[in-house]
This record gives structure tokens, C-alpha cells and sequence, in this order.
């Protein structure tokens, strides 16, 4: 496959692979200490630091292969994506957006409102 | 031949493996993407006597609080951690870099996929561009805002103009109230098929009200309140990795805040808003100035992959980008990474 050149033509293959769906997805939150058993290469992907940086969430395929080591981790929590989301509001993950909220300073106040 | 991993899943290391290529050699008609977050969606097969996927109102389905075009394809950003981006998009045209002074139409169609209350300071961010190195330089942005850090409801679509930097403030700054009627204000539909059509429009005509302009899925939104300063010469544009961001916030980086699907996003130069809605809310993204008329169901474009025969035209010309109609799509056989 590596070495398997294709061409414009060929695009409309990709186009009939099975796309991805969201439920697909699993995210595990694993402690910051668990981090060097995990060897995913192409699997791995830790998409974000708890706020205090003790724990990280990697999310994978479940139609794919797991992380290296990935079942080696002690205490990982397996979530799906409605559920990360929901723990993705406390205080420990919650990405602080009220930057768009100082905003309000940028309002004319003629405006009559803030 | 077999391409993918994961279940068939294409990532854009895939495609420039195939193809040779580093990322940051992948060119698109607007100039180049190094990186797209986000991944595809699907539901199910299209209505077949709508084959080209495409959300529109004529596809779509009144649904009592309003009338929702249907996606077979979308991208998919879970609010996690995908966003689509777009490095050095703009630099490399020289001619596309909107100033204050230039009149613009964005289209898309989107659908956030939170259904329940989400937390407060719960913000979806939709499309960006310019910026500089971070967003430290001028851009247009256009993002919702559901929920204030204080837990109050805002509801608002925010759209501005930044001169210089985020930290400087916006010199031109529209709200819209939403209009969600029946409905509530993280759009969380529970038929995930119903796509929303955002139109916005800058008229170019500097700090006059009216000069931004916006429809939900056809209806024109009423301004909440705006801010505006004088031109002042209009945005200067130069270095480089100038860029298109959709899905994070640039200024912050973050990805998060909320989850949604968008498909279509055309960018088109005119406040053309007006009089191409119909088309573009009617009949499908692609539809508008500059629309095909090869059949009368023929009338977008797809980006198909990073880099490769995006917004194929009639007549051959392959480009999202159009350089003589100021036009960018993003169409909706988007394959992002993941």
C-alpha cells in the first residue's frame, strides 16, 4: 500500500468509505502518571490536560486498534462522547471561554445595554 | 485498492503517504491547509431524489419551529477537541485579503449536537479568518453564544471585525438575537439530520448600521446591538499564516465550548446576502452568484479532499477558491482528520 500511487480519479474511492460517526468514539480520562505506559503512535492522541494537569483524555476508534499499552493503565475511565462532554463541564476540564465575555467592555454603551 | 486505518478510516497522513507529500505542501485553491480536525458524519443514506447530499430548504422538513435543510454529510466537530484550520490561506492571494472596506456573504449550515443544558460560558465558535500567528492580527469572526460564565442565557450570534488584535477589541461589532422558536438556544435537535442555514452579510460600508446583516435559515435576524468605530484605513492584512479557522476559538485555541456539525461553508465576495438567499437557502449551498445550471439540482461545491479537486466547476476549473468571485467553499464531502 505504501507504495501504491493513486490518482485524481481515484479520490472517488475515498469518498465511498464509511464516514465517521461520533459514537464511534471513545475518550478515557488516565491519570498524568499512567502516561508512559501508553505508546500509541498512530493510535494516541491525547486530546487535553484536566486543568491541574494531573489527568489527560485520549479519545480512540473503537473499530480500531486500542493505544499501546492502553490496557495496562490502572483507574482509566472509559466514556463516550455524550458523557465526556457532560464531565467536560466541571470545574476540572472546563475551558474557560469567558474570554469573549469581556467583550461587554467593547460595547457601546450608547447602545443602552450591558 | 485498500486505503485507511481504524475501520476505513481516512486520515490525511494516508492521503500524503499516497501521494507523497508533506501536509504543509497540501495546496487547496485558497492556499493551503496543513491541518483539518473534526471528522465526517453521515446519516444514513440521502433522499435520492436529492443525490448531491447537500443541505437545503427544499430538502429539508418543517418541523413547527422552522424549516430545516437535511445533511447526508457533514463535518463532525465534537467539541473536544476538532476544529478545522487552514494555514497560509490567505497570504498566498495577495488579492483575497478582505479589508474593513470589502463587502463579504459567509454561508454554511450547522447544527450543534449538544442536546441538553450545557455549561455556562458555553460558546460555539463558527468560522474565523485572518489573524496572524494566533489571531494577534485583524480578522472576522462569527460565533454563538449560548451561556454566559455567570450561568444567564445570551443567545446571541456575534459577528465583528477586529482591526488588530483580539485584546484591542472588535471595531466593528454586530449581535443577532437567535430565534429559536419552539426550539432552545444549543440548537440540540434530536433529529440529527436537521441543518440550520447561517447567512451573513457585510455590506463594506463602514460603521453604518446595517453594515452586517444576518438570516436563520432564511428568516433575517434582528440586531441586538452593535458597535461600531470608523474605519481608520480598514484592516491591514500582511505577514504570513493568515488562516481560516472553523470550530475553536482562535484567540484561545480552544476547541470546546460546543459540539456541532457544519457543512457548506462558502464564502462569497459582495453583499450578495440579499439577493441570492433564496438560492443559497433554497436550493443548496453552491447555489448564489455563482451557482451551476447544468441541471437545476447541480449547484455546489465539494471539497472531496484536502488538497485535491475541491469545488470542481463547470468548465473544469478546480478550485474552493475562486480568485475572480472571491469564493470559498468547503463543501460537504468534507474528510477531515480523525
Amino acid at each position: 500500500m505504501a507504495e501504491e500511487i493513486i490518482t485524481l480519479g481515484d479520490i472517488t474511492e475515498y469518498i465511498e468509505l464509511p464516514p465517521f460517526q461520533i459514537e464511534d468514539w471513545t475518550y478515557t480520562i488516565i491519570p498524568i502518571n499512567e502516561l508512559v505506559k501508553l505508546d500509541g503512535d498512530e493510535t494516541l492522541e491525547i486530546v487535553r490536560y484536566s486543568n491541574d494537569n494531573s489527568e489527560f483524555i485520549i479519545k480512540y476508534n473503537t473499530s480500531g486498534s486500542l493505544p499501546i499499552g492502553y490496557e495496562s493503565v490502572i483507574n482509566k475511565s472509559e466514556y463516550s462522547w455524550e458523557e465526556i462532554e457532560n464531565v467536560l463541564t466541571s470545574s476540572q476540564w472546563v475551558v474557560d471561554l469567558s474570554i469573549h465575555e469581556f467583550e461587554a467592555s467593547w460595547i457601546n454603551p450608547e447602545s443602552g445595554e450591558e | 485498492m485498500t486505503i485507511g486505518r481504524l475501520g476505513n478510516q481516512v486520515q490525511m497522513r494516508d492521503i500524503n503517504a499516497e501521494f507523497n507529500i508533506r501536509p504543509s505542501t497540501v495546496q487547496i485553491g485558497l492556499g493551503q491547509i496543513v491541518n483539518i480536525y473534526g471528522r465526517n458524519a453521515d446519516y444514513g443514506n440521502p433522499y435520492p431524489e436529492f443525490p448531491w447530499q447537500a443541505p437545503t430548504k427544499l430538502s429539508g422538513v418543517d418541523t413547527g419551529r422552522g424549516f430545516h435543510g437535511y445533511t447526508h454529510r457533514s463535518a463532525n466537530f465534537d467539541g473536544v477537541n476538532d476544529y478545522l484550520y487552514g494555514a497560509n490561506t490567505i497570504d498566498s492571494y495577495a488579492s483575497f485579503q478582505p479589508q474593513m472596506t470589502d463587502s463579504f456573504t459567509l454561508s454554511m449550515w450547522v447544527r450543534a449536537t449538544r442536546t441538553s443544558v450545557p455549561q455556562p460560558g458555553y460558546a460555539i465558535p463558527l468560522f474565523f479568518i485572518g489573524g496572524q500567528n494566533g489571531f494577534t492580527g485583524p480578522f472576522f469572526g462569527l460565533y454563538y453564544s449560548g451561556r454566559l460564565s455567570n450561568g444567564a442565557t445570551e443567545d446571541l450570534f456575534i459577528a465583528r471585525f477586529f482591526r488588530g488584535a483580539y485584546t484591542s477589541g472588535p471595531t466593528r461589532d454586530y449581535r443577532f438575537r437567535a430565534t429559536f422558536s419552539g426550539g432552545n438556544i444549543w440548537w440540540g435537535y434530536t433529529n440529527p439530520r436537521l441543518m440550520n442555514h447561517i447567512l451573513l452579510q457585510y455590506d463594506g460600508n463602514g460603521p453604518y448600521s446595517g453594515a452586517f446583516r444576518m438570516w436563520w435559515n432564511g428568516v433575517e435576524l434582528g440586531v441586538n446591538r452593535t458597535n461600531n468605530y470608523p474605519n481608520s484605513g480598514g484592516l491591514v492584512w500582511g505577514g504570513k499564516n493568515l488562516r481560516v479557522e472553523i470550530g475553536r476559538f482562535p484567540y484561545t485555541g480552544s476547541p470546546a465550548g460546543g459540539s456541532q456539525l457544519i457543512t457548506n461553508v462558502q464564502w462569497f465576495r459582495g453583499a450578495v446576502a440579499g439577493s441570492y438567499n433564496r438560492e443559497m437557502y433554497n436550493r443548496g449551498a453552491g447555489a448564489g452568484p455563482f451557482s451551476q445550471e447544468i441541471t437545476s439540482n447541480l449547484h455546489y461545491w465539494p471539497l472531496y479532499l484536502n488538497g485535491m479537486d475541491m469545488g470542481q466547476q463547470l468548465g473544469g476549473s478546480n478550485s474552493v477558491y475562486d480568485l475572480n468571485s472571491y469564493q470559498v467553499g468547503f463543501g460537504n464531502m468534507i474528510r477531515p482528520v480523525f
